[in-house]
């Protein structure tokens, strides 16, 4: 028996030597790119890790770039570094709060900008405690306190420059990290950017092993999927005042709709952002679909129907498939873009439920929550 | 008849600008009133139009009090014309003069002979279809006394209506007022700086001073005597 | 009041040109429905266009028409109130007291709790609140100081308060809040149902009525205050219930339609232009006329017919109106009143 096992481990040790390095955050590398998502990269020069951002914000002309440093005297060796690991740090945006949880970092998040947006209920727990502390707004957030209260760096996001406001942070010596998950389009880049968080907590290869994880389980569920002889017409979006909001062609949510093997009913419309759409021309187009995504706030679908006359015939108000993003009901925060962005495989599931029934009979949705009459 | 018996007219009661008016204004009479500028002629005209509440005594009309009137009975038996106020200018001038109606809440309440009687007297047939805007400001001066002659009222207040208007035009409104008086016996009261002075038939010459309202006779030198008391303010 | 042959012509156009309009905007919208399925989506309760022909469309078309009256009307007696070509239906602040009230429901649920009111009831309910509570206000100020400048510049002052609360509001609020925020501030002519219009018809109807009702005293106004005092209107009871007719008739377009621009300030300068006369009888009709001819028009533009797209009717509404004015402004070389 003893035997048995040295042989298993050796061969183990030799397949992990042999594994192919972009499963592997090998950090022995020079270069290391991500395999989904295109935002970040890591580099290692001269015994130092360090950590690229590509896009801080959209058209950008500059890449960050963080040293990231375990050892006090290498400190002073680079001149954006961050010392690792974090033990305090804040943020501006939930679905941060979805990579930490992962990763079970939720005890070192001392700050947060609107905490009644967080859904994860230990952070909640700790919000209710007083261990995390209200930031504000998440474009103007209490750099005072982030100064006075050591707090090691400051997870961003941005969608333009606005990265005067935060020059007095990294005065103080606070990094400012921005933090591009939202801008990747494919649901399993967004989850890669765990390995960022991994890195900068020192669990590189927990991140690495969730993602992989995460990565299998999704492309096998999309796969099942697939073989499914039928692909259900999905609609999106909501009406306001008579026009139909829906979300833009080519995002996140259209590569979801077609891993989990659904017809997104406009997916062939030509416009770039999100579209505003004649409640006439989705009658007639959509009809016949037999899912709705709303995104309201409605919790049922009564007052959904009364929005305009031409809702109730909606094929999917008919039989019943309106769904919503699940909120959590003790916050405001929608599970949906913290967890979700973080457990692409999860949200997979939860489509390929809505869609697909017969596959997963047991799994409760997580994300979306069916409307009821 | 119009009685004013005014003791004090003011904007604000510590400075009264014009004391001691007494006078009486009877129908078939036309009245000249001079008085330097900024004496108070046209804020005396605006009392009597219920639009300056500022005296103190008494103004009646046919014996009943100013202020037991209600707008649309005094608008019945006073009408006015004051130098206006811009006006919307595409008014057609025959849409104008319908405004006279307004007080009798009807369309056609003026009598259609004494409306061509006072458009032919103030040479307006040719202008009745132009826009206000088209007009000289003379002849808007004739279209405003016009309108206000419509109104058909017994009693009839002028400020300045000889502003604006050349040495013929002037004195062909002088003399078509005089002949209104004593043809159709209104009583007209105007104010003007004009010194011909007139005291044939019911034509009367006022002067306002600060101190009172004084009226003269027909003498030689009533024209020094109307200087004097004017330059004496 | 004499109406002339080419008055009476002009008229006939107009309406005329109402009718075409109406059938026009019925017949198009972003889906194609050739002649003959429009016919019989008519008629034919069962086809599948009856549906949008008579759910959609002519309700849509005909809120178009209602706040075209509403509009025109109200830009015509206000421009008469203040005596300035400048005005428009909203410098009285009605309007953004209005916006205020559904900015109150839309944004505020993050401060308040509503319950669940449906937004379909409770934005106009809270709209209208808004523009009674503006009104309230003016007329209070107003009983007390009787000066037209006075009240120009209360209601911008009102305005400005307004439109300072929103802001507030807006700062605290959450993404999706804002958006369906701005999206109400699009303006709408849509989804208005029977109840919604009959209201709005009533109000129309009511202003028209007073307005035609007192023609001759509100020509007086236009010749000046002096002036139609002496001619014995009652110049601050009128000018009072002006305020009320106008306040009410915006605040319930407001609540229903939400803040359409332009229409008011540039119909009755369009009217006009047309019709030259001070006969406030007439103008009545013509801005009326004129006002649902214009709405009307640029919803057909904002359907963007055969697209699926579709523009806010305030954009349109704007984008047409503003060189309208700028036209006729050249035109007559001055901005004159």
């Amino acid at each position: 028996m003893k035997s048995y096992g040295l042989v298993i481990a050796i061969i183990m040790l030799l397949s992990g030597c042999n594994t192919p390095n972009d499963k592997q955050t090998s950090i022995e590398k020079n270069q290391w790119s991500p395999k989904y998502a295109k935002g970040f990269s890591f580099e290692k020069k001269d015994g130092i890790t360090y950590l690229n951002i590509k896009n801080p914000w959209p058209g950008s002309i500059y890449t960050q770039q963080f040293a990231l440093i375990s050892k006090e005297k290498d400190l002073k060796k680079a001149s954006t570094a961050i010392k690792i690991p974090l033990k305090r740090w804040a943020t501006s945006s939930t679905s941060h709060v979805g990579f930490a949880q992962e990763l079970d970092e939720i005890n070192s998040l001392k700050a947060i900008s609107r905490t009644s947006y967080v859904s994860s209920k230990d952070v909640q727990n700790r919000i209710e405690n007083n261990e995390i502390r209200e930031l504000g707004q998440s474009n103007q957030p209490d750099v005072e306190w982030m100064i006075s209260n050591q707090i090691e760096a400051f997870f961003n996001f941005s969608i333009g420059d606005n990265s005067a406001e935060f020059t007095v942070l990294e005065k103080a010596g606070v990094p400012v990290i921005y933090i591009g998950e939202w801008s990747e389009q494919h649901p399993l880049a967004r989850a890669e950017w765990i390995k960022v968080f991994g890195l900068l907590f020192d669990k590189q290869k927990q991140a690495d092993s969730i993602f992989l994880k995460i990565e299998e389980d999704y492309l096998q569920w999309s796969e099942r999927a697939k073989t499914q002889d039928t692909s259900p017409k999905i609609i999106s979006g909501s009406l306001y005042n008579g026009i139909w909001y829906a979300p833009q062609k080519d995002s996140y949510m259209q590569k979801f709709y077609e891993d989990a093997h659904l017809d997104y009913i406009w997916k062939d419309l030509e416009y770039t952002g999100s579209l505003q759409l004649d409640m006439e021309f989705v009658f007639g187009t959509a009809k016949n679909a037999s899912i709705w995504l709303n995104s309201s706030e409605f919790q049922s679908i009564e007052p959904l129907m009364k929005l305009h006359p031409l809702i109730p015939k909606l094929s999917a108000v008919q039989k019943n498939k309106v769904y919503n993003t699940l909120k959590t009901n003790s916050s405001k925060g929608v599970l949906f873009y913290e967890k979700g962005v973080v457990r692409p495989d999860l949200v997979l599931k939860d489509l390929i439920q809505i869609g697909h029934p017969q596959l997963f009979k047991d799994h409760k949705l997580q994300f979306f929550a069916k409307l009821d009459r | 008849m119009i009685e004013i018996a005014i003791e004090q007219l003011y904007f604000d009661k510590a400075n009264p600008i014009a004391t001691g008016l007494n006078a009486c204004f009877t129908k078939g009479h036309l009245f000249y009133i001079y008085g330097r500028n900024g004496i108070g002629k046209t804020t005396l005209f605006k009392t009597l139009a219920g639009l300056h509440q500022g005296f103190k005594g008494q103004i009646t009309i046919e014996g009943i009090t100013l202020s037991d009137f209600s707008t649309q009975e005094r608008a019945r038996k006073l009408a006015f014309m004051f130098q206006t106020e811009t006006v919307y200018p595409f008014f057609k001038v025959h849409e104008y003069l319908e405004l006279a109606n307004i007080p009798y809440d009807k369309n056609d309440s003026i009598n259609d002979e004494f409306k061509s009687y006072v458009i032919k007297g103030l040479d307006l047939e040719k202008h009745l279809d132009r826009y206000l805007k088209e007009l000289s400001q003379g002849q808007f001066q004739k279209v405003k006394l016009a309108t206000c002659l419509l109104q058909m009222t017994d009693y009839i207040i002028l400020d300045e209506p000889f502003a604006h208007l050349d040495l013929v035009q002037k004195e062909r409104m002088n003399h078509f007022i005089q002949e209104l008086v004593k043809e159709k016996n209104k009583c007209v009261i105007l104010s003007t700086h004009h010194f011909d002075l007139d005291f044939k038939n019911n034509n009367h010459t006022l002067c306002l001073t600060s101190t009172q309202l004084t009226g003269l006779t027909n003498s030689e030198n009533s024209k020094e005597k109307l200087i004097q008391l004017l330059c004496a303010d | 009041m004499s109406i002339k042959t080419s008055h009476t012509r002009l008229f006939l156009y107009l309406i005329l040109g109402l009718i075409v309009l109406f059938c026009t905007n019925v017949f198009l919208g972003s889906i194609h429905i050739s002649i003959e399925e429009f016919f019989r989506g008519l008629y034919d309760a069962s086809s599948t266009n009856h549906l949008i022909i008579h759910a959609v469309r002519i309700p849509k078309a005909l809120s178009s028409i209602l706040i075209g009256i509403g509009l025109g009307l109200a830009g015509f007696l206000m421009q008469i109130l203040f005596r300035n070509p400048l005005s428009g239906p909203y410098v009285l602040g009605v309007t953004t007291g209005g916006s205020l009230g559904a900015a109150l429901f839309i944004l505020g649920s993050a401060l308040f709790s509503f319950g669940f009111i449906h937004p379909k009831f409770g934005i106009p309910l809270f709209s209208s609140l808004g523009s009674l509570a503006v009104l309230a206000m003016i007329l209070v100020v107003y009983k007390r100081i009787k000066d037209p400048m006075t009240l120009l510049i209360t209601g911008i002052l009102f305005s400005s308060i307004s439109g300072a609360v929103i802001s507030l509001l807006a700062y605290f609020s959450s993404a999706e809040r804002l958006r369906e925020f701005v999206f109400w501030s699009y303006g709408s002519t849509h989804l208005m149902n029977t109840y919604e219009l009959f209201l709005l018809a009533l109000s129309c109807v009511l202003c028209f009525v007073f307005a035609l009702k007192n023609a001759k005293p509100l020509e007086a106004f236009l010749a000046g205050d002096v002036m139609a005092k002496t001619l014995g209107v009652d110049v601050d009871k009128i000018r009072f219930q002006i305020i009320i007719f106008t306040g009410l008739t915006v605040g319930v377009l407001t609540a229903f339609a939400g803040p359409i621009a332009f229409v008011g300030l540039v119909v009755p300068h369009i009217s006009r232009q047309i019709l030259k006369t001070s006969n406030v009888r007439l103008q009545l009709i013509s801005v009326s006329l004129i006002g649902s001819l214009f709405v009307l028009a640029c919803d057909v533009v904002a359907t963007l017919p055969g697209s699926a797209l579709s523009l806010p009717i305030n954009a349109v509404t704007s984008i047409i109106g503003a060189p309208i004015l700028l036209f006729i402004v050249i035109k007559t070389k001055r901005f004159i009143f």
